[in-house]
């Protein structure tokens, strides 16, 4: 059985120590002169209105800001933007993600999926029949741009033992596309969508019956750049999670089935980033440097467990929890749902391995949801103290 | 030799006797007897009846496809009517009148439209089993009538359908009615396949839907644990009279 | 697109209907577009088996190239969805241009042929109001509605009693009887259908 989580020396985290504040002068102090009663009645009036006016607008603007009656928010209609040619989709495999989309304008997409299943490693020694969008699990990235009008292509590879569709949760309409898209083996099909709303959506098949179309990964994540572009980042990669359910314990060797019962009753033997036990950690780490602003684009196909998204050694600057436009600051663990997804954006700031967990940690223990982000490069300068000394502790002395 | 000449005479007699449409059943068919199960989409309540029919005891073969083939030279697939089979059709054999090496031929005759097999099944004297007929003889584990519920058969299955591969008929097992093949070794077409209402997206009961089905009552799964069964049943769902796939194939079935 | 018209006219329908009691679900949905299919390779007059129609008289499928046809399967005992597909087959035959509706005929075939005799189908067809130079009933035998239905996507059951269940749909067919056009469900929008009628009717017949 292979050890799952290297030895790293225990991490502590540095206490931030808020900056020397210079200490407070008191306030000079004028002598009083004697004012005529009218022009302080005026003062005082307009005094009064600026301060209420000025209150006014903050309220405002922070109420605004914050949504100012509750359960209010607007719910926007949304107009189809006129499409101007078309283009081919350049997909990615994880833990890549396509070339942020640069144009202005909106597009048709063509976007070619093929559905293939293919037996491949779960674990050292242990493999499984997986069901893939583009050969891999999770299934390729796709990026398009709200407003474009997608033309989706699925081809189920001939020698596929089941029909296949798609339902992408970026589609506004009958079963996000899966009715429109079904395809037996040997067949393509191809159906068309506006992507309405921004965001990181999950992708999966919804063919009967979806929770094993799903529990053998059959899912991915679609990424709805907002009109408005993103900003860029040094570095963007893609993670999905997923659980397994196999019918040999955790690490029993070979080619291993399906077990329905272990799936009913939500009890996997793997619970692992990117289809397999190791898809993230020795070579196939993430890379980045310090000093650089990561991306990750978090999705969880479950198909049965919440993944508590943690980076051990990180704190996530952003979190556009949902995969929504809102955005958290300063979040630890971050709650990603099966079929669900999250943005988490963080500078690098010490160089050393960032590791991915589902903090429910004997997951990460036990069942293989670990990978690395190795950081590369000088440390930043007060980041991480580092060591400083051990001594003898003896109680009572 | 008096035996055989006997046999052949009370076979004939018997043939004779039988209703006079039906062909005698071969020792190539089991008898399966009738009785009530309930399918996986169950209309109302109550379980459906199936009478007593015959059942290949194998899915037709390659080799015996091969000779319906050239017998009736309109099903080739250079000369197939375009309405009755789609461009997959018999995809997998190396010519259009060549089935391939002799262990080739003992593989399933898969890659066949439901045109075609029906049309082979009636070349037989013979018809396609229902659905219910088809669903009924595959409750049978090897020593079982009815197995469905059988935990331990039930991940059988599954692994079994998973696990596909193109091997000889009679590479998987001979259920308690003397019929191998049932499962795991190709879906198989039958003569009503197009009569389950669901659709494409089958996560809910589409049936519920009577913008797409005039359907007479609700029809809800009656076990939701039954993989297998939903596996076959939205199979079935996806095809179409004209479909062919690498891993369906058919067998035939006949009055009794 | 007349919706408001629409409705009122088929509120008398609709409470007739009321065991497969839903308004009429929208075809066109904000997020998924239709595509545009193109012409099936094959025939559907390739099917040969024998019909007849409401006046008796002996009929193959391919006695009905030439013309662009629009084909449903309903039944006449169906008093839930069927008497609404007609309605709306209706619509889009008033809605054609008189130079396509010259060109285009409709198609009705039972999913019921041991009741459906030519003599009910012809009473049916004078209750209904259908124009006979246009609109053509067809009854056959048990396996050549079920090789029709098996060609044309059209799922359909006999229950416990004398109801069928079947899908909801109707396809257009060019003068070859190739299939251009597919929509299940009630018919919604009909600027798809009503155009892809015209292009059938203005491509020449080819085989």
């Amino acid at each position: 059985m292979s050890t799952l989580l290297e030895q790293e020396p225990i991490v502590v985290r540095p206490r931030r120590t808020p900056p020397a504040q210079p200490p407070r002068q008191p306030a000079p102090v004028t002598p009083r002169r004697p004012a005529r009663p009218a022009i302080l009645w005026a003062v005082a009036l307009v005094a009064v209105l600026a301060l209420a006016l000025g209150l006014f607008g903050y309220r405002r603007s922070t109420a605004a800001a914050a949504g100012a009656k509750p359960f209010a928010a607007p719910i926007p209609t949304r107009a189809a933007e006129p499409v101007r040619g078309q283009e081919v989709a350049q997909l990615a495999s994880p833990p890549n993600v396509p070339r942020p989309i640069t144009r202005t304008y909106a597009t048709k997409v063509i976007v070619n999926l093929e559905v293939v299943e293919k037996t491949m490693r779960l674990a050292d020694g242990v493999e499984y029949t997986f069901w893939t969008f583009g050969g891999s699990v999770p299934g390729s990235f796709i990026r398009v741009r709200e407003g474009d009008q997608v033309e989706l292509h699925l081809k189920n590879h001939p020698g596929s033992t089941m029909p296949h569709n798609i339902d992408l949760h970026a589609v506004t309409g009958p079963g996000g596309g899966a009715e429109a898209s079904m395809a037996v083996p040997g067949q393509e099909s191809v159906f068309r969508f506006t992507a309405l709303n921004p965001g990181l959506y999950a992708y999966h098949c919804a063919f009967a019956p979806a929770s094993l179309h799903v529990a053998n990964g059959m899912y991915g994540l679609i990424l709805v750049q907002p009109k408005e572009g993103m900003p860029a980042v040094d570095r963007e990669y893609y993670v999905m999670q997923g659980d397994f359910y196999t019918k040999g314990a955790h690490g029993a060797p070979g080619l291993q089935p399906f077990d329905l019962q272990k799936a009913i009753d939500e009890r996997p033997d793997y619970v692992v980033f990117n289809g397999a036990v190791g898809s993230l950690t020795g070579d196939h780490a993430l890379r980045a440097k310090t000093g650089e602003t990561v991306r990750l684009f978090v999705g969880n196909g479950g198909p049965n467990l919440t993944s508590s998204f943690h980076v051990i050694g990180e704190v996530f600057d952003n979190v556009y929890t949902e995969g929504g436009t809102l955005a958290q600051h300063n979040v630890q663990t971050t709650s990603i749902p099966p079929g669900g997804s999250a943005i988490v954006e963080f500078r690098t700031e010490t160089p050393g391995k960032l590791v991915l967990v589902d903090h429910a940690l004997f997951r990460a223990f036990s069942k293989g949801t670990v990978g690395l982000i190795q950081v590369e490069g000088g440390q930043r300068a007060g980041a991480f103290g580092g060591h400083v000394s051990t001594h003898p502790y003896t109680p009572g002395r | 030799m008096r035996v055989s000449s006997l046999f052949l005479a009370i076979t004939l007699a018997l043939g004779a006797a039988g209703a006079a449409a039906a062909a005698p059943v071969g020792p190539e068919m089991a008898r399966i007897p009738g009785g009530r199960y309930l399918p996986l989409f169950a209309r109302g309540p109550g379980s459906v009846r199936v009478a007593p029919f015959a059942l290949d005891r194998r899915p037709v073969t390659r080799g015996e496809y091969l000779a319906f083939v050239r017998t009736r030279p309109g099903w080739r697939r250079d000369r197939v009517r375009r309405a009755f089979a789609g461009p997959g059709y018999l995809a997998g054999w190396p010519a259009a009148d060549s089935a391939g090496a002799a262990r080739e031929l003992r593989l399933p005759a898969t890659g066949v439209s439901w045109f075609a097999a029906k049309a082979y099944c009636a070349w037989r004297g013979k018809r396609l089993p229902t659905t219910d007929e088809w669903e009924f003889a595959a409750l049978a584990s090897e020593s079982a009538r009815d197995a469905a519920r059988d935990p331990a058969f039930v991940a059988r299955l599954l692994a079994l359908y998973t696990s596909r591969r193109p091997r000889p008929v009679g590479s998987t097992f001979r259920n308690v009615y003397g019929v191998w093949d049932l499962h795991g070794l190709a879906w198989e077409w039958t003569l009503d396949f197009n009569s389950l209402m669901v659709s494409d997206d089958s996560r809910g009961t589409a049936a519920r839907d009577h913008a797409l089905y005039c359907a007479a009552g609700v029809i809800g799964a009656t076990d939701a644990r039954n993989y297998p069964a939903f596996l076959r049943y939205g199979f079935r769902a996806a095809l179409e009279g004209r479909t062919t796939i690498d891993g369906l194939g058919f067998r035939c079935a006949q009055d009794l | 697109m007349g919706t408001h018209l629409r409705r009122a006219s088929s509120a008398l329908l609709l409470a007739l209907a009321a065991a497969c009691g839903r308004s009429p679900a929208p075809q066109t949905v904000p997020g998924v577009l239709p595509a545009r299919a193109e012409a099936s390779d094959f025939s559907v007059y390739e099917l040969d088996a024998p019909w007849r129609d409401q006046d008796g008289r002996a009929r193959t499928l391919a006695s009905l190239a030439g013309r662009v046809q629009v084909v449903a399967m309903v039944y006449t005992h169906c008093t839930h969805t069927c008497p609404l597909i007609v309605d709306d087959l209706k619509r889009m035959e008033r809605a054609l241009p008189p130079a396509d509706r010259a060109r285009a005929g409709f198609v009705l075939v039972s999913l019921d042929p041991s009741r459906d005799t030519p003599e009910r189908l012809k009473e049916w067809v004078a209750n209904a109001r259908l124009d006979r130079a246009r609109w053509t009933m067809l009854t056959g035998g048990e396996d050549g509605v079920r090789e029709l239905a098996a060609l044309l996507g059209i799922r359909y059951r006999r229950e416990a009693g004398e109801e069928l269940s079947h899908s909801n749909a109707y396809l257009v067919l060019d003068r070859g009887g190739r299939i251009v056009y597919r929509h299940d469900g009630w018919a919604g929008d009909l600027d798809e259908p009503l155009a892809r009628i015209h292009d059938a009717a203005e491509a020449s017949a080819a085989e």
